[in-house]
């Protein structure tokens, strides 16, 4: 019921930014297994901004390539396929909500968001499953929703987080306030966007208990994630009370409970490491 | 200016230099005034020294206190001050959520970890 408030909402955005088509084809040959990376750099480099911040970010100290990287092939070699869909997918959804107002809240909610993508990471390796960059995503972009509220409906964000501080549930305030929860926005969001449908029940079902079978590890993981930064306030949230996440998410993300002052230093390593990353953003 | 040693540093020092880690990353910026927080920060973060201007600006600071010495006490108690501050917002924040043991080992690990190096801690208001 709320989720078709929430696809209504979205719908009736409407400057909602489009996906630009370099992503789209970037998303498209990273699925693909015959991929090269010829195939890759040639769509990169029709996007100078694009290929101009792969640049940057395999020069950055995130790398830590000895010597400077100055052709963009070698780039997108080094940064693997994944990676390159990553950073357009983040570019995108970065640039197309970083403008306007609140830039320091943006900041704020952008560690958040990089942070969940680095446990995200820890866990998915911890996990071995064949491509840990998926997982990135999933941390990366679970709160799409909450981006999308700073950006079309501030007034309605100020009211949800003023009940929260004075102690509401953040889904109860959620739904009173804008009649569906941040979570169905950013579904409703990436839906419009056709993103995979994995990234969509993430959006979805992250921190909730619920969420559809076959997802079941890929919510599980973004829901700790989630847990462990708002555990160790990175970023925004921090304010908030911690969301519970249920025995059957910690199970399905593989994570028993003496593992878990582990993860945290796994990934606050990796936070050190990503100090590059953000900076390029933040450029 | 002169290089301070942390150890021996107060709150209102200003920085005559940026501080930066190891790897050249800026933490904090030239012309800072230091605070209670920033001193904290900077201990965890194990940086040894830092360049500060001769001059201490006022809060209730009026001359530069000689390194290392007298101001021992009063740091280690600003340092629990701001441990205890952070003791008491996890604890609020995780009021009825330890409903399974990860949420109870979650809380325990995070609490163990409430002074790490903060560059991704949002500005707090």
């Amino acid at each position: 019921m709320s989720r078709e408030k929430a696809a209504e909402l979205i719908g009736k955005i409407e400057d909602l930014p489009t996906l630009p088509e370099v992503v789209i084809e970037i998303t498209r040959l990273v699925e693909n297994p015959d991929t090269t990376a010829e195939d890759i750099y040639r769509i990169v480099s029709t996007d100078v901004s694009l290929a101009a911040t792969m640049l940057k970010l395999v020069n950055s100290a995130f790398y830590g390539v000895a010597r400077s990287v100055t052709s963009l092939e070698k780039a997108i070699r080094i940064l693997g396929f994944s990676t390159v869909r990553n950073i357009a997918l983040a570019a995108f959804v970065f640039d197309s909500f970083m403008s306007g107002k609140g830039k320091l809240d943006y900041r704020g909610f952008w560690f958040h968001s990089i942070a969940a993508a680095a446990g995200c990471d820890v866990m998915a390796k911890r996990l071995r499953v064949k491509d840990p960059g998926e997982y990135y995503v999933y941390g990366l972009l679970h709160d799409l929703g909450v981006v999308v509220m700073m950006q079309y409906l501030p007034g309605e964000l100020a009211r949800i987080k003023d009940a929260v501080a004075s102690g509401k549930d953040l889904r109860a305030a959620e739904l009173e306030v804008v009649g569906c929860t941040h979570n169905e926005l950013g579904a409703a969001a990436a839906e419009h966007w056709d993103f995979p449908p994995t990234v969509v029940a993430v959006m979805a079902h992250h921190c909730s208990g619920a969420g559809e079978a076959q997802y079941r590890r890929e919510i599980g993981v973004a829901s700790c994630a989630d847990a462990l930064v708002q555990a160790l306030e990175v970023g925004s949230g921090a304010e908030a009370r911690v969301p519970v996440v249920e025995a059957a998410d910690w199970e399905a993300a593989g994570v028993t409970a003496d593992q878990i002052g582990g993860i945290m230093d796994e990934l606050l390593a990796e936070l050190e490491h990503s100090r590059g990353f953000i900076e390029l953003l933040f450029r | 200016m002169k290089s301070v040693k942390v150890k021996g540093l107060k709150a209102g020092f200003v920085l005559a230099r940026d501080v930066e880690d190891a790897a050249g990353y800026k933490l904090l910026k030239e012309g800072t005034v230091l605070s209670d927080a920033h001193v904290a920060l900077l201990r965890s973060w194990k940086i040894p020294e830092v360049w500060v201007e001769e001059s201490v600006r006022a809060r209730g600071e009026p001359e530069a206190p000689k390194a290392g010495h007298a101001a021992g006490g009063d740091e280690k108690k600003r340092e629990d001050a701001l441990l205890e501050e952070g003791r008491s917002r996890l604890r609020r924040r995780f009021e009825g959520r330890l409903t399974n043991p990860w949420m109870k080992a979650l809380y325990a690990e995070a609490e163990k970890r409430l002074l790490v190096p903060r560059f991704w801690r949002q500005a707090r208001p």
